[in-house]
C-alpha cells in the first residue's frame, strides 16, 4: 500500500540485518550460478553444512566522528528455533536476540528495546536466517552480487547489495575465513564500517 | 353490490377504444424506444455495486453536520478503496515470484488501463522521507522514551544512555551509528519505528515481498484510470487480467482483490441470470400459450404488453434515475409475470365473448349481454371484451401499482426504482392492452373443434365448482386452522438483516479478496474513528489519547494496528514538550548527551552534538505539512480537513479481532470525548445492519398499510366483501412465511417485498374471480383459465428467479413461489359462492351445449 512508510523501518533495521546475517556461517553464502560457482563450490566444502553455530566475537565499530573504534566482544550463538543470539560481555553487557517473533534488546534480563516481526526488515531478518538453514543457497544472493577469491586455504567474498534501497546504506560486505567464517567486514556507505572477527566453537560441540 | 353504474365502465372502454388513442400510444412507446437506445448509444451507465441499493447514509437522530461529515469520510474511504487493486504474485520461490512479478507488472503497464502500477520503492522516496522529518527530530519522542526522561536523572545510569551505547556496541551500530552527532539517543530512530505502521512486507529486489507459508509473495498496487462501476472498463480489466493469469506458470498465481472484480461479477452474474432466467421464462410462457391459444398472433399480441410496458418502464426510469441498478433490470424482468396477466384476461375473455356470440347465433337467442348487437364485428366484439374486462383491469392495476409503489416508499434508492420500474411497467402493458388489442386483436378461424383453452377451462369449471369454499363450516375450519398453525409458526421466525446477505459474490473471490487482506493486513474501511477538534490542536490531542488506548488493544492482540494522523504528528504543545525534554535533559550542558560522549571516550563530541541541536530551533510540524511529505499524500485520506468550523480526521483499523472487540472500540469513543473534541465510532457494517433491520420493521408497516389501501380502494366496489379478495394473498402470504420458518430459511428484507408481489398477483386473481362470479359461469371457467394461466406464467417468472444465484433474487423468487401457489389454491375459495352457483345455473344451458 505505502511504500515510503514501509521502507523507513527497512532502511533503518536492514543495517542490522546485515551484520547478523553475516554472522551465519560461510556456507550461507555460496552462490549456485555465475563464474564464481566453482569458488563458492569450494568454500562449501570447507565451511560444512552445521544446523547450530557458536562461537566467540571482536566488534570494532568505525564512526567518522570518532577518533577510535569502539570495541566490543561477547558471544553468539545460532540455532534455528531460538534464532541470533548475540550477547555482548563488554563494555556494556547486554544481549540482542533475532527471531522470528523480532528483535529484542535486554539488558540485565529485562527487555528495553523491541522491534515486532511485523516489521519489515525483521521479517526479512527471519527469512534469510530460515533460508540458512533450509540450506537455501540462494539465501543472499536475493540481496547480494557474490564475488570472490581464493588464495590458498583462505578464500575472501564480496557481496555488493543489488538492491537501490540497501546500496543506500551497504557499499559492501566483505567475509573471509579458511575452515570457518573468521572475519565480516561491513561497509556502509556514509563511509562507516563494522568489523567483526569470529571464533566458532569446534562444531562436534552441542 | 354495484356502486358504479355499469355505464361507467361501458362509457370508460367506448371512450378508450378511440383509435387516435391508440395512435398516441403508439407515439409514446416509439418514442421511449428512441430515447432509451439513444441513451444506451450515449453511454447510460448500469450500476452494479449492491451498496447502491442502499441508503447513502443512515443512523437516524444524527444532525445534519454529522451525517454530512459522514458522507465525505464515507466518499474518501470508498474512493480510496474502489480505486484501488492490490495483487499478490505467489510463487514457490523468490526467482520465480519476481519474474512473474516483473511481467505481470509489464502487462499492466502497457494496457494503459491504470493511472498507476506500483510496485517498487526507490532511492528517492525514502530519501525523501529522511528529509522531510529530520528537521523536527529533537520535538518527536516516543511514549517510552518521553516517559523515561520525565522519570530518570539525566547521569550516567540512564536507562536511555546505557540502551543507546549498548546498541552502539552491538551490530544494530550500523543502523544507529551514522546519526551520532544528530541523535546521539537513537531517539529520533524509536520515534520513527512506533509512528510507522506494522506491515510484514518488506523490500527486496525492489518490490515489496513476503514469506509465507513456504511461498513468496510480491505485492502489487495499481490505481484504476476509470469507474470501476463502468461496465466497458470492467470488462477490459477483467479481459486484461483474466489473459494475464492464463499465461502464468503452474504453481504460480496472483490473487487480487479490488472492488473492481465484485462489481464486474455482479454484473456479469446479473447479466447472465437476466438472459438466462428471462430467457427460460419467456420460453416456458410462450409454449404455455401457444398450447392454450394455437395461434401465433395471441401469442405475439400476449407478448406485445410486456414488451411495451418494459420500454415504458424502461425510459422513464432512465429519465428519473442518473443511473439504473442492474438488480432493478432483473427484477424488471419479472415483472412478465404479472403484466401478462392483461393480455390473458383479454385474450381469454375475448374468446368467451366469440364463443357466447357462436352460441347465441347458433341458437338464435336473443343477444342482450354486454348490449353486443347480432350483427357483430370484429371491433364490436373487442370493444364488449372491453366492457367486460374494465372493472377487473382497472382495478387490478390500481390496486397491483398501489401494492409496487409501497416499495418506493422505503428509502433504499434500489427499491425506489424498482417500485417506478414496476408501475411504470404495468402501467404501459395495462394501456397497451386496452389501448391496442381491441384494434389488433383479429377472431382466429376456429373449427368446431375445443380448443385447449376450452378444454382447460370447462377442467378447472368442474374443479371450481366443487372447490372448497370458506362457507362450508368443515373449510372455513380448515382454514382458520391453517392460519393459526402458520401464525405459531410465524412467531418463531428468523430475521436477518445482515449486509452481507446482500453479498452476491462468489465464495471463491471472497476468499481471494480475505486472503489478500490477511497477508497485507490491509486497513478496513467498514469500521472506524470520525475524530473532530475545535482546532487542529485539540483534534490531535483527542487523537493521541485515543491511540494510546488502540495501542493497548494492540498489544493485547484484539487489533493488528491502526493509522492516524497523530502517529505522525504530535500535538504542538507536545511538540514543544518533547523539545523542552531533549533541551532539559539531552542537549543541556551535563545531560545525557554529554554522559554520552563521556562513555564513548570522546567528551568533546558533545559540543558538536549541542551545536546541531542549537542549529534546528524548535518549528512548528503541523498537519499542512505532514500532508506535504511523502507520508503525508499517501494518506492523506486520514485527513478530512475543516468543516463547520471545526477540523475532522480519520482513525483507521486494520486487523479487529473479533465482533467483541467492537464494542470495545464504541466504548473508547465515548470515554474519549471531551469539550473540545468529539470521537465517533462508525460501525459501518453494523450501520448498514441496523439500517435494514429499521427498514424491515418499517416494511412490515408499509405491508399493513399497503391491504388496508387496497381494501379501501376495494371496497368502492365491493363493500365489505372486499375482505374476500385480500384473504387469499394474506393468507397465502402467511403461510409462505411460515414454511420459509419451518425450512430454516431466514427472513431478510427481500422476502417482505416479495410479500407485496404477493400481494398484486393475489389481488388480479381474486377481482377477476370476484367480477367473473358476477357474469356466467362461462365468463368465470375463462376468467378461472386466464387467472391460472397468469399464476403459471409467474412462476415461470418468478420461480426461475429462486434458481438465481444472486440472494437477493433467489429470496425473491422462493417467497413468491410459495406465495403464487398458496393464491392459487386459496382465491377461488374465497369467492362469495353465491355467486357463482348462480351464474352456473343461469348459463346451464349455454355451459352444456359447450360440453
Amino acid at each position: 500500500m505505502n511504500k515510503t512508510r514501509r521502507s523507513i523501518k527497512t532502511d533503518l533495521l536492514v543495517c542490522a540485518f546485515l551484520v547478523c546475517a553475516s554472522a551465519v556461517p560461510a556456507h550461507a553464502m555460496a552462490e549456485p550460478v555465475s563464474e564464481s560457482a566453482a569458488l563458492i563450490t569450494t568454500i562449501e566444502e570447507r565451511v560444512g553444512l552445521r544446523q547450530r553455530t557458536a562461537g566467540v566475537f571482536t566488534q570494532e565499530k568505525y564512526i567518522s566522528v570518532l577518533p577510535q573504534a569502539l570495541q566490543s566482544h561477547g558471544e553468539f550463538s545460532y540455532d534455528p528455533k531460538d534464532g541470533l543470539v548475540w550477547e555482548t560481555l563488554k563494555p556494556i553487557p547486554n544481549k540482542v536476540v533475532f527471531d522470528e517473533q523480532g528483535i529484542r534488546q535486554s539488558m540485565d534480563g529485562e527487555t528495553v528495546w523491541e522491534i515486532d516481526a511485523k516489521q519489515p526488515a525483521v521479517t526479512t531478518i527471519t527469512q534469510v536466517i530460515s533460508s540458512v538453514l533450509a540450506a537455501d543457497w540462494q539465501g543472499l544472493q536475493r540481496y547480494f552480487e557474490i564475488d570472490g577469491k581464493l588464495d590458498g586455504e583462505r578464500w575472501t567474498l564480496r557481496l555488493e547489495p543489488r538492491d537501490e534501497v540497501l546500496a543506500q546504506i551497504v557499499d559492501a560486505i566483505v567475509l573471509g575465513g579458511d575452515r570457518e567464517l573468521s572475519r565480516m567486514t561491513l561497509m556502509e556507505a556514509n563511509g562507516d564500517r563494522t568489523e567483526i572477527h569470529f571464533q566458532m566453537h569446534d562444531a562436534s560441540q552441542p | 353490490m354495484k356502486p358504479f353504474p355499469k355505464p361507467f365502465f361501458a362509457r370508460l372502454a367506448e371512450a378508450l377504444s378511440r383509435p387516435w388513442l391508440a395512435w398516441a400510444w403508439l407515439a409514446v412507446v416509439l418514442a421511449c424506444a428512441a430515447g432509451v437506445s439513444a441513451s444506451v448509444l450515449r453511454g447510460y451507465s448500469f450500476d452494479t455495486s449492491v451498496l447502491a441499493l442502499l441508503p447513502a447514509s443512515g443512523k437516524a437522530g444524527e444532525n445534519a453536520i454529522d451525517e454530512k461529515l459522514r458522507h465525505r469520510a464515507d466518499e474518501q474511504l470508498a474512493a480510496l478503496a474502489s480505486q484501488r487493486m492490490i495483487f499478490l504474485v505467489s510463487a514457490p520461490d523468490r526467482q520465480q515470484s519476481l519474474a512473474t512479478a516483473q511481467s505481470f507488472a509489464q502487462i499492466l503497464r502497457d494496457s494503459d488501463l491504470f493511472a498507476e502500477v506500483t510496485s517498487a520503492l526507490g532511492r528517492s522516496q525514502v530519501e525523501g522521507f529522511q528529509q522531510a522529518f529530520f528537521p523536527y527530530r529533537y520535538q518527536l519522542l516516543g511514549d517510552e522514551a518521553r516517559a523515561s526522561l520525565t522519570d530518570h536523572a539525566p547521569e550516567a545510569s540512564h536507562p536511555l544512555l546505557q540502551q543507546a551505547l549498548a546498541r552502539l556496541y552491538s551490530p544494530m551500530a550500523s543502523a544507529v551509528g551514522a546519526t551520532l552527532l544528530e541523535d546521539p539517543l537513537q531517539l529520533f530512530f524509536e520515534w520513527q519505528l512506533q509512528a510507522a505502521p506494522n506491515t510484514p512486507f518488506a523490500p527486496e529486489n525492489g518490490w515489496l515481498s513476503r514469506e509465507h507459508g513456504g511461498r513468496s509473495y510480491r505485492l502489487l498496487a495499481v490505481t484504476l484510470s476509470g469507474n470501476p462501476y463502468e461496465l466497458s472498463y470492467q470488462a477490459q480489466v477483467t479481459s486484461l487480467l483474466s489473459a494475464a493469469k492464463a499465461g502464468l506458470p503452474p504453481d504460480v498465481e496472483v490473487l487480487s482483490s479490488g472492488l473492481l472484480l465484485h462489481a464486474a461479477y455482479g454484473a456479469e452474474q446479473a447479466r447472465s441470470e437476466i438472459s438466462t432466467i428471462g430467457l427460460g421464462s419467456m420460453l416456458g410462457i410462450s409454449l404455455l400459450l401457444l398450447w392454450c391459444f394455437r395461434r401465433l398472433r395471441s401469442l405475439l399480441l400476449a407478448f406485445l404488453p410486456i414488451a411495451c410496458g418494459w420500454l415504458f418502464a424502461l425510459a422513464i426510469c432512465m429519465l428519473a434515475f442518473p443511473s439504473l441498478h442492474l438488480i432493478t433490470l432483473a427484477f424488471g424482468a419479472s415483472l412478465i409475470g404479472v403484466a401478462v396477466d392483461y393480455s390473458l384476461h383479454f385474450l381469454c375473455t375475448r374468446e368467451l365473448c366469440t364463443r357466447e356470440l357462436r352460441t347465441r347465433e347458433l341458437y338464435t337467442s336473443e343477444g342482450s349481454e354486454g348490449g353486443v348487437g347480432s350483427a357483430a364485428s370484429t371491433s364490436v366484439q373487442n370493444r364488449s371484451t372491453l366492457v367486460h374486462l374494465m372493472p377487473g383491469m382497472l382495478l387490478g392495476l390500481l390496486s397491483s401499482a398501489l401494492a409496487y409503489a409501497a416499495q418506493g416508499a422505503a428509502p433504499f434508492p434500489g427499491l425506489r426504482q424498482m417500485a417506478l420500474f414496476s408501475v411504470a411497467g404495468l402501467a404501459g402493458a395495462w394501456l397497451t392492452v386496452i389501448l391496442w388489442l381491441p384494434h389488433l386483436h383479429r377472431p382466429g378461424q376456429q373449427a368446431s373443434a375445443t380448443t385447449p383453452l376450452q378444454h382447460l377451462a370447462s377442467t378447472l369449471l368442474k374443479c371450481l365448482k366443487t372447490w372448497p369454499n370458506v362457507a362450508r363450516p368443515p373449510v372455513a375450519i380448515t382454514v382458520a386452522l391453517l392460519v393459526v398453525a402458520a401464525l405459531w409458526q410465524v412467531s418463531t421466525l428468523q430475521f436477518d438483516d445482515d449486509i452481507r446477505r446482500l453479498q452476491t459474490s462468489p465464495a471463491a473471490l471472497l476468499a481471494e479478496d480475505a486472503a489478500v487482506q490477511r497477508l497485507t493486513t490491509a486497513v478496513s474501511p467498514g469500521q472506524y474513528f470520525l475524530v473532530s477538534g475545535h482546532d487542529e490542536e485539540a483534534l490531535l490531542q483527542t487523537e493521541a489519547k485515543l491511540g494510546s488506548a488502540l495501542k493497548e488493544l494492540v498489544a493485547k492482540g484484539a487489533l493488528a494496528d491502526f493509522q492516524a494522523v497523530s502517529r505522525w504528528v504530535p500535538s504542538l504543545s507536545r511538540q514543544r514538550a518533547d523539545h523542552e525534554l531533549n533541551a532539559e535533559f539531552v542537549y543541556a550542558g551535563d545531560g545525557l548527551a554529554s554522559e554520552l560522549a563521556k562513555a564513548l571516550g570522546s567528551p568533546q563530541l558533545s559540543v558538536q552534538m549541542r551545536e546541531r541541536f542549537a542549529a534546528q530551533p524548535f518549528l512548528p510540524f503541523g498537519v499542512q505539512d505532514w500532508l506535504a511529505t511523502a507520508v503525508g499524500r499517501q494518506q492523506s485520506f486520514l485527513w478530512l480537513g475543516e468543516a463547520d468550523g471545526s477540523v475532522h480526521s480519520l482513525v483507521l483499523l486494520s486487523g479487529i479481532r473479533d465482533r467483541a472487540v467492537l464494542s470495545e472500540l464504541a466504548g473508547l469513543a465515548e470515554a474519549q470525548r471531551s469539550q473540545f473534541a468529539n470521537i465517533q465510532f462508525v460501525d459501518k457494517v453494523g450501520e448498514i445492519t441496523e439500517v435494514l433491520t429499521v427498514h424491515r420493521e418499517q416494511l412490515v408497516m408499509w405491508i399493513a398499510a399497503a391491504y388496508l389501501l387496497v381494501f379501501v380502494v376495494l371496497a368502492l366496489r365491493y363493500r365489505w366483501a372486499a375482505w374476500r379478495i385480500l384473504a387469499a394473498p394474506a393468507i397465502a402470504s402467511l403461510i409462505c412465511l411460515a414454511i420459509l420458518s419451518a425450512g430454516g430459511f431466514t427472513i431478510t428484507i427481500f422476502n417482505l417485498l416479495a410479500l407485496l408481489l404477493v400481494l398484486g398477483i393475489g389481488l388480479d386473481a381474486g377481482i377477476f374471480l370476484q367480477e367473473s362470479g358476477r357474469g356466467s359461469s362461462a365468463a368465470s371457467a375463462y376468467t378461472w383459465a386466464a387467472v391460472t394461466l397468469a399464476a403459471c406464467t409467474t412462476l415461470l417468472a418468478f420461480g426461475l428467479l429462486a434458481l438465481s444465484e444472486t440472494p437477493v433474487l433467489n429470496q425473491f423468487g422462493l417467497t413468491v413461489l410459495f406465495g403464487i401457489v398458496g393464491v392459487w389454491i386459496l382465491a377461488p375459495g374465497f369467492v362469495q359462492e353465491g355467486f357463482l352457483q348462480q351464474g352456473f345455473y343461469q348459463q346451464g344451458t349455454v355451459e352444456r351445449s359447450q360440453a
